[in-house]
């Protein structure tokens, strides 16, 4: 008994040390980030690693104001919300027929959304453009709606078949005898069930929509509808930012990411949460 | 059945109003109307702070003398600008005008652009003739100018003074050639000043400027203008002089330190501003140019030369300058191809002009703009590139080596990791594959 | 029985059509359209020339293409240990750990923050003025500012593999060998201690093998993010360089498609790019059929 405990503990120390270097390593850049933005790019230039000698805000004042950037946060904020109501909707129902069912041509289908995301954005993105442009969905919300969803949807499928296949098909079953149709088993029983999955579908599906660059600056064309990620690019200019302003603008961005994601990561599945689904 | 069609119900409605709210955001594509004609304008420089402002103020002064015209003007990423641009032409979308530079990046895509001959036949004189060339298809002063110059843009050497004092130097004496250059550069490090300050990440390098000028030295414009098909190859000579005068500056610890790390917009510009230094290899116009040097460090304080100078050199008093820096175009198959090129010309001249380089410094190269000549070192340096101009280089050579030339400069200058003729071997390697 | 695999059947086709249909509508023709513009001579704008193979000759004799080929080796063989790393620490998470809540926010912070951003961060961190040569020089090496991480072949390679495929892989792997691992059957492992095994033992005999599936579909995504999502991450880390050092076929694809304009001739990149991919994901596909027929 005394070996097992000596053991543990000993595992847990280093997995302590392992994990604390790790976290150095992750903290660091964010640390970096967070220091740059507070110096005047006079003080960066002679001091570029240590603490700031005369703190000053400046850099975030010039950011919030030279651009709209509470329009683009507001933007970002509907494009990705609509995006995410859609995503998650085609995610859970194409992971409950690649993860729970079967049927024939399932392994075809599979093979085809997972080749057809294989291209990176910038490859597809001009042959996109012009598909949107015949569509008259230039400089509108929903055509960027609708090509996110259909570019990222196959990485959320794939997550949640991964989930629905370690769930017993029992459930399914016993629903379809009771009458159920399919439409019903998704949103009675997949969906509940995914509880433990919701969180991380969001947050992946989410931030990949957030950073996203290529489509949305092709998309959209003016001011007024653009996301958070291209006011960053524009603000850019012909010769590129200080980096205590780019830091700035860079916290800006990810600021709302990250807060939410502190406030929801009790929603994301990581950590001891009690595994086996009661068949 | 029932309640399945429930379900069905709810799905449909979500995307409706999916649909419908993303149709109250939409701004799809103007139709055209009798009444207001509307120019959109793409500019990646409209959401810089300072020209941003300047070029507000231009478009609001065009509207009060056109009414009946409403300008749509647009910021773009300057990251991506020429896929941007690249895309529009091929889906004809709409816009109207639209700022370029005036290197192989716009030249690549330029059959989209309208010719302005006929436009400007008027005003012709007023353009400077470099400058017209460089907005030409054919590199003619008079025909198949696709673009307006905004502004003319050089390079050259700027030098600090007050270093210049406290490394012993005569302050008033910039280095006539390349053994008094490198006595200069010996003399400032003996006195713990780094002699030359360069920048040399991301994009461009600091190593690149001191081509362009030596180069200019060394070839003539014709030769100069052969880096765009071929003709001239960088195997030549004056290329291999080049790289072994820069690769001396190295070897001797004249260059800082942390070039390598260092990007020349805007670090770097921003070190020698800072007091640092000896030499830095800057601009003309807009940035790390006379006004920028001079409103920071003093105009006293500053000297300037166009070019280190090889004992060899055919063309000792060149001035490299690249006739024009960026300029607006008009698309081809713009529906409002007069009024547009009207605008052009309005933003590349008089009053509008003017605005624009008291805000940003930028030379303008038209003669309807007074010019500040009560500023010594800016009268001095429009003579330079108004009566020895010769072309840049790299406004010359494909777009696409660019990236891979900078890296191969990385390879052989600063991480030291090949031969120089494996490295004359690779860039003239690399200027095939983009030719 | 027939009914049940027809309704079977019918309910996967209904579950699948809105993601059949958004990818049917807006992806089909992009990137069907790639294969043949790799055919073509094409600047993007104006008319594509048919020119049959040629595009493919030509990439197979340059050198951009071979050092391509030797980047993605490196970062390849960096693979494994980017899924093993995950595995480990999602193993160790799971039975709880004090203080896992803190790290549980700090693991996913890369993602959070992106690869553009990353790039840009590090690109600072690691140059010759950053913390890592003020931290050496205050060890007392000499000259630690002439030593350039990202301007040496070998460490910058080096670097963006660490950076790329292990360090930026955890936040999501732990999320997903957690999910995976959550749904074990607990009894599992109550039968093991009965046995009287010990943590090692268990993480290799039992929690492998229960979560095999996601393993290999987490090794199959790297692969394809390795191949084709690290534009970002090498446009703002080293920009390609030094010299060809950091060059994949990827980032050869939108060099030459937007600097150099040659459409075409990128797209025959693209293509060869899309065949390594297609050929793993060929053969997870093939694990999975195995698998079914167990």
């Amino acid at each position: 008994m005394n070996k097992y405990k000596v053991r543990r503990y000993i595992t847990n120390f280093i997995t302590l040390i392992i994990l604390s270097l790790f976290s150095l390593v992750i903290v660091y850049p964010v640390y970096f980030a967070v220091i740059s933005s507070i110096k005047a790019p006079a003080e960066y230039v002679v001091n570029k690693t240590g603490l700031p000698q005369n703190p000053t805000l400046d850099n975030f004042a010039k950011v919030l104001t030279q651009m709209s950037m509470f329009k683009f946060m507001l933007n970002t904020f509907i494009l990705v919300g609509f995006s995410m109501v859609l995503y998650f909707l085609v995610c859970t129902a194409a992971g409950f027929a690649f993860g729970k069912l079967r049927f024939k041509g399932r392994l075809t289908a599979f093979t085809f959304i997972l080749f057809i995301q294989i291209f990176p954005q910038m490859v597809i993105a001009g042959q996109i453009y012009q598909l949107i442009s015949k569509m008259g969905l230039l400089n509108t919300h929903l055509g960027l709606i609708l090509v996110w969803v259909a570019y990222f949807a196959p990485f959320g499928t794939y997550i949640m078949t991964t989930y629905y296949s370690t769930i017993p098909k029992s459930l399914i079953e016993s629903a379809r005898i009771d009458g159920a149709g399919v439409i019903q088993q998704l949103f009675k029983i997949m969906i509940p069930i995914a509880k433990p999955m919701i969180g991380t579908l969001l947050i992946i599906g989410a931030l990949a929509m957030w950073h996203e660059l290529p489509f949305s600056m092709l998309i959209l064309q003016r001011l007024q509808l653009r996301t958070l990620t291209l006011g960053i690019a524009l603000m850019q200019g012909e010769y590129g930012l200080p980096i205590p302003v780019l830091a700035a603008a860079i916290l800006v961005t990810v600021g709302f990411p990250l807060l939410l994601y502190i406030i929801f990561q009790n929603y994301i599945t990581m950590g001891s949460v009690a595994g086996s689904v009661k068949g | 059945m029932k309640i399945k069609k429930g379900r069905i119900l709810i799905l449909i409605v979500i995307l409706l109003s999916v649909t419908l709210t993303g149709q109250i955001f939409a701004q799809g594509q103007k139709t055209q109307k009798d009444g207001p004609i509307t120019l959109t304008v793409w500019n990646f420089k409209y959401a810089e702070e300072i020209a941003g402002k300047a070029f507000q103020e231009m478009d609001k002064l065009f509207m009060e003398q056109n009414p009946g015209v409403i300008i749509d003007h647009q910021a773009q990423p300057e990251s991506n600008y020429y896929q941007m641009l690249l895309s529009a032409f091929s889906a004809k979308s709409n816009l109207d005008v639209f700022l370029t530079h005036t290197d192989q990046r716009a030249w690549g895509i330029s059959e989209s652009f309208q010719v302005l001959d006929a436009d400007i036949a008027d005003v012709i004189d007023t353009y400077s003739a470099t400058a017209l060339q460089a907005c030409s298809e054919t590199n003619s002063a008079t025909s198949n100018i696709k673009i307006l110059p905004l502004t003319a843009q050089g390079v050259g050497f700027y030098y600090n003074k007050d270093n210049f004092r406290k490394a012993g130097l005569d302050p008033e004496k910039a280095p006539a050639d390349w053994d008094s250059f490198l006595a200069a550069c010996t003399k400032l490090k003996s006195a713990g000043i780094a002699p030359i300050i360069l920048g040399n990440q991301g994009s461009p390098f600091g190593i690149d400027f001191i081509y362009r000028v030596i180069l200019g030295t060394l070839l003539s414009e014709n030769e100069i203008d052969g880096f765009a098909d071929g003709r001239t190859k960088f195997t030549n000579p004056a290329f291999v002089q080049a790289t072994e005068m820069i690769k001396e500056l190295y070897d001797r610890g004249f260059v800082n330190v942390d070039n390598g790390s260092l990007p020349y917009f805007v670090d770097a510009i921003e070190t020698f501003k800072g007091g640092n230094g000896g030499f830095f290899i800057g601009l003309t116009s807009d940035i790390a140019h006379w006004k920028d040097f001079g409103d920071a460090l003093g105009y006293e304080n500053i000297g300037y030369f166009s070019s280190v100078v090889p004992q060899n050199a055919k063309y000792p008093q060149q001035q490299v300058n690249q006739g024009a820096g960026v300029g607006f175009a008009v698309t081809n198959y713009s529906p409002h191809k007069e009024m547009a090129a009207k605008y052009v010309k309005f933003m590349t001249s008089g009053e509008a002009g003017k605005i624009f380089m008291e805000a940003t410094g930028a030379i303008v190269p038209n003669t309807t703009i007074p010019l500040d000549t009560d500023n010594v070192m800016l009268a001095e340096i429009l003579e330079k590139m108004n009566n020895h101009p010769v072309p840049d280089f790299m406004n010359r050579v494909p777009g696409g080596m660019i990236n891979d030339f900078y890296n191969f400069q990385t390879l052989y200058f600063i991480s030291k990791e090949i031969s120089q003729s494996r490295y004359i071997q690779q860039v003239q390697a690399i200027y095939e594959n983009n030719l | 029985m027939k009914t049940k695999l027809k309704q079977e059947a019918k309910d996967g086709w209904i579950l699948l059509s809105p993601l059949l249909l958004l990818t049917f509508i807006f992806l089909l023709y992009p990137v069907v359209s790639n294969f043949y513009f790799s055919l073509t001579k094409w600047k993007g704008v104006g008319k594509p020339v048919f020119i049959g193979f040629e595009n493919y000759k030509t990439l197979f004799k340059d050198e951009r293409f071979y050092r391509s080929l030797k980047n993605l080796g490196v970062l390849v063989l960096y693979i494994p240990l980017g899924v093993l790393t995950p595995l480990v620490i999602a193993n160790t998470l799971r039975k709880g750990f004090r203080g896992w809540k803190l790290y549980r926010v700090l693991l996913y912070l890369p993602n959070i923050l992106g690869p553009v951003i990353l790039g840009t961060i590090f690109s600072v961190i690691l140059s010759q003025i950053g913390p890592v040569t003020d931290l050496l020089t205050k060890l007392g090496v000499k000259n630690a500012q002439e030593i350039y991480i990202l301007g040496k072949s070998a460490s910058a390679i080096n670097s963006l593999a660490f950076i790329f495929v292990i360090w930026m892989r955890v936040g999501f792997g732990c999320i997903y060998f957690l999910s995976a691992m959550s749904s074990i059957d607990a009894s599992l492992y109550d039968a093991a201690k009965i046995d009287g095994t010990n943590a090692w033992q268990d993480f290799i005999h039992i929690t492998l093998p229960s979560i095999r599936f996601s393993i290999e579909f987490f090794t199959v995504l790297a692969f394809i993010e390795v191949f084709a999502r690290m534009y970002g991450i090498i446009f703002t880390l080293t920009g390609g360089g030094p010299g060809y050092a950091t060059y994949t076929l990827e980032y050869g694809v939108y060099m030459i498609s937007f600097s150099a304009y040659q459409k075409g001739y990128a797209s025959a990149w693209s293509v060869i790019l899309f065949f390594f991919c297609a050929a793993i994901a060929l053969i997870q596909i093939r694990l999975i059929k195995k698998g079914e027929n167990n």
